[in-house]
């Protein structure tokens, strides 16, 4: 089997993978045929709308925080934001030109700047709630069992003595976070943990429960133990999750609001729809010259253009790329530079035809002969597209992404699907004739 | 056939023509940094009144906010300009003291009938018992990141107050978009954006300088991408100082296509010269350029004008919010074009013969 053999097949099942990829589940309700979740096509703030908000982390009396300090407020914010938005919020840590750490919060699909504002910017609130022993599931608002009266507040994070919080394994061997709380918690503490001996005694951050661990024995005075679970077992909270809840209930730096930037959905999705539209046109546009210029090979570099616009946007959803304004018009432009590489190998295919070539030996002369061209321009591209991905800012970078696909993808489409299609098309006694090829003498 | 090379010098003196006076412009002062560079809030609103942007400006410099500038744009909204919103420092403070709400307050109930059972059950679950390790609690230390109490809580945020101040004065509000950008993140993307555009260039300068053994590729190819950056920026001074365009940070990324472009240009005539001196040994270096630059020319123009079609669709029915981005990119990829056929190869045809000039009088003085 030679490639010129398998070729056809392979790029036919790229296209059927790629079809396969890009139909969208969700918004049609198609059933069939699943995908994982993890791909989907991800849209930048921009055109879904949102908050985006960049915390700048500051020095304190002079000390600048840890790494791990501001990894931990990084994970507290984003502990705090998830939920709140259409999908999942994303919180990052970055550095900035003059050094300072910053902690970037996105929040897609909101509206309500102040409600992101606020919690990206509340010091973090601990409870031990009273539930009467129930066990109380993961998740639910500490504000509603309140309200209804399921539960009452025993005390909050406050009564945690400052530098107690250590990592801890109990007598039973099992891994968890022991701390000693204030003379007064601790009365509470002992009233309650006699009272609901073998039963829960669950703890809420930030309004929401997070764990209900089992009371094993009265504790009164000395250290309170949480334990999570024998080591090595999967466990329904980390040790390290519940010393950072623990210790650093509230953030653990300091931060100030650098940047907001808020769009509303609708304005996001006004903008998705242009950019669309535009998007159509443009390719039909380049779809219109390449047939209207090059006729028969204009019409399988047509083709080829497809399949690049099926696999680029299946690439997207594969890794997945989240798609900025600028990224969609980088898409947008990259299908009109797609066919430079058609262009370059029709025209040299046209040159020798005209030199006396007859059409199998001029095609694969204009593959042969424009490869080189093809070649400097895409790696020159992609040096350029590494350059910015290493460097730039996140915008950039997604930029830089889009580009890099592209320049990949479209050398295979245009080079290999053009290359298969074209040798397919001249097997047959119609696919020589040599006025479908428009070449002028 | 056409001599193209033959006329070159008129080819740089239309460059300078077009270069110059965008050149003049950057010197006025006419690039306009949008807040991306400069720092700054831009937000658009409307309220229920329908106030005029000459009202919302009053109330905004009575407001204390002397520097707002305050437009009619599409839909019926405002756009407000103001400095960057200036936000409190949050986080970092030791937990404040016992502080319940009193709803919330803790009360020490009577305990119920303890239930005593038999502990030890190993449980996946999570649990809490008494410690067993008798670690001695520290007394409370002072936490070391411990500093002067800031303000305990903040009523709702900066923005939240301004747009309670204006919509008890002209009703509800919409807002549709806002954008506050602090100085710091403002001025260091000037620099960033500098030296992204310059290591890029030079990385070009190298792959050229190797593919093709020889530096006057590469210098050529970036002579005429400096070429399009000046035409480009110099468009946007032009644009900035007549009609107040400004430039935003996908300006930067605009650059960016426009450079991979015009290289993408100019290496498809070098290939063409690469190609051409070895079938045309004998011809002289301007002939084989002027061969190459022809024989090139319809995929130059051909690429160029689905790229433009494709930009063009962008521009006229793509979001507002990107046609400077689209903009910027047509004006380049169009100088892209002219500048790889017409300064590019120029630059080789003009530099052989400089160097042949020199060697000739050199072995004459001999």
């Amino acid at each position: 089997m030679t490639w010129r053999r398998i070729a056809p097949w392979v790029i036919l099942a790229i296209t059927l993978l790629a079809l396969y990829i890009d139909i969208p589940r969700k918004s049609t309700g198609a059933t069939f045929l699943p995908l994982p979740d993890s791909v989907r096509t991800v849209l930048g703030l921009d055109l879904q709308g949102g908050i985006s908000v960049t915390l700048e982390v500051q020095a304190v009396s002079g000390e600048e925080p840890t790494p791990e300090r501001v990894e931990l407020a990084r994970t507290i914010i984003e502990r705090r934001v998830s939920g709140i938005g259409v999908t999942e919020p994303q919180v990052r840590t970055e550095v900035g030109a003059n050094g300072q750490a910053r902690i970037v919060v996105e929040v897609p699909g909101v509206s309500d700047r102040n409600q992101v504002l606020d919690l990206v910017g509340s010091t973090g609130q601990l409870f031990f709630v009273d539930s009467a022993g129930a066990e109380l599931q993961r998740g639910q608002s500490i504000i509603d069992l309140v309200a209804d009266g399921t539960v009452r507040i025993l005390f909050d994070g406050g009564e945690i003595q400052e530098g107690s919080v250590v990592p801890d394994t109990s007598q039973t061997g099992q891994l968890g976070v022991s701390f000693t709380i204030s003379p007064e918690a601790e009365a509470i503490w002992c009233d309650y943990t006699t009272a609901h001996q073998n039963a829960y005694g669950p703890i809420a951050l930030d309004g929401e429960i997070i764990t209900s661990p089992l009371i094993q024995q009265p504790i009164c005075g000395g250290r309170t133990i949480i334990t999570v679970g024998a080591p090595g077992t999967e466990t329904s909270v980390s040790q390290t999750t519940l010393y950072n809840q623990l210790r650093f209930g509230a953030l653990p730096v300091s931060l100030q609001v650098q940047e907001v930037t808020a769009i509303q959905p609708t304005l996001g999705r006004d903008f998705l729809n242009q950019a669309l539209i535009a998007g159509i046109v443009g390719l039909a546009l380049v779809l219109f010259f390449m047939i209207a210029n090059y006729r028969l090979p204009g019409v399988l570099a047509s083709l080829a253009l497809l399949f690049y616009t099926l696999v680029v946007y299946a690439v997207f959803r594969l890794v997945p790329v989240t798609l900025t304004l600028a990224g969609v018009a980088a898409f947008i432009l990259s299908i009109g530079m797609a066919v430079d590489a058609n262009i370059l190998i029709f025209e040299r295919m046209k040159e020798e035809i005209r030199a006396g070539k007859t059409l199998g030996p001029a095609i694969e002369a204009g593959f042969n002969r424009a490869w080189s061209s093809i070649l400097d321009s895409n790696v020159s591209s992609l040096l350029v597209a590494g350059w910015l991905f290493w460097q730039g800012s996140s915008v950039i970078r997604g930029f830089a992404l889009v580009l890099a696909i592209g320049v990949l993808v479209s050398m295979f489409s245009a080079v290999v699907v053009t290359r298969t299609l074209l040798r397919m098309v001249i097997h047959r006694e119609w696919g020589r004739r040599i006025e479908l090829y428009h070449v002028e003498r | 056939m056409y001599d193209i090379v033959g006329k070159r010098r008129w080819y740089y003196l239309f460059s300078a023509l077009i270069t110059i006076p965008g050149l003049i412009f950057i010197a006025l002062g006419g690039l306009k940094p949008s807040i991306d560079f400069t720092g700054g809030t831009v937000w658009q609103v409307r309220f229920l009144d329908d106030p005029s942007a000459a009202d919302v400006q009053a109330a905004l410099v009575a407001l204390d906010h002397p520097e707002a500038i305050v437009e009619e744009v599409d839909g019926g909204f405002l756009e407000v300009h103001l400095e960057p919103i200036e936000f409190p420092i949050v986080g970092g403070i030791p937990t404040p003291a016992p502080t319940s709400s009193p709803s919330l307050a803790p009360s020490a109930m009577p305990s119920p009938s303890a239930t005593p059972a038999p502990s030890g059950s190993v449980s996946e679950s999570p649990s809490v018992t008494p410690s067993p390790t008798a670690t001695p609690s520290p007394t409370p230390t002072p936490a070391p990141e411990a500093s002067p109490p800031p303000p305990p809580t903040v009523e709702g945020t900066p923005i939240e107050e301004l747009v309670q101040e204006l919509e008890a004065q002209f009703g509800f509000s919409e807002t549709r978009s806002l954008d506050t950008v602090g100085a710091i993140i403002g001025s260091e993307l000037i620099r960033s954006s500098i030296i992204i555009l310059a290591v890029g260039e030079a990385f070009i300068l190298l792959y050229l300088w190797y593919r093709f053994r020889s530096i006057r590729f590469g210098a050529a190819a970036i002579v005429a991408l400096v070429h399009d950056v000046i035409v480009v920026v110099g468009a946007f001074a032009i644009l900035g100082y007549f009609f107040g365009v400004e430039f935003d940070a996908l300006f930067v990324t605009a650059l960016l296509t426009v450079i991979g472009f015009s290289v993408h240009d100019s290496i498809v005539v070098f290939d063409r010269i690469r190609e051409n001196r070895l079938r045309h040994a004998g011809e002289s270096f301007g002939a084989i350029v002027n061969h190459s630059i022809l024989q090139t020319m319809g995929r130059s123009i051909n690429t160029s004008l689905t790229v433009v079609a494709t930009t063009a669709a962008l521009l006229l029915l793509g979001p507002v919010t990107i046609q400077t981005f689209t903009l910027a990119l047509l004006i380049g990829i169009v100088s892209g074009t002219y500048s790889s056929i017409f300064n590019a190869s120029q630059i080789l045809v003009t530099w052989e013969e400089w160097s042949a000039k020199r060697k000739a009088r050199r072995s004459a003085t001999r």
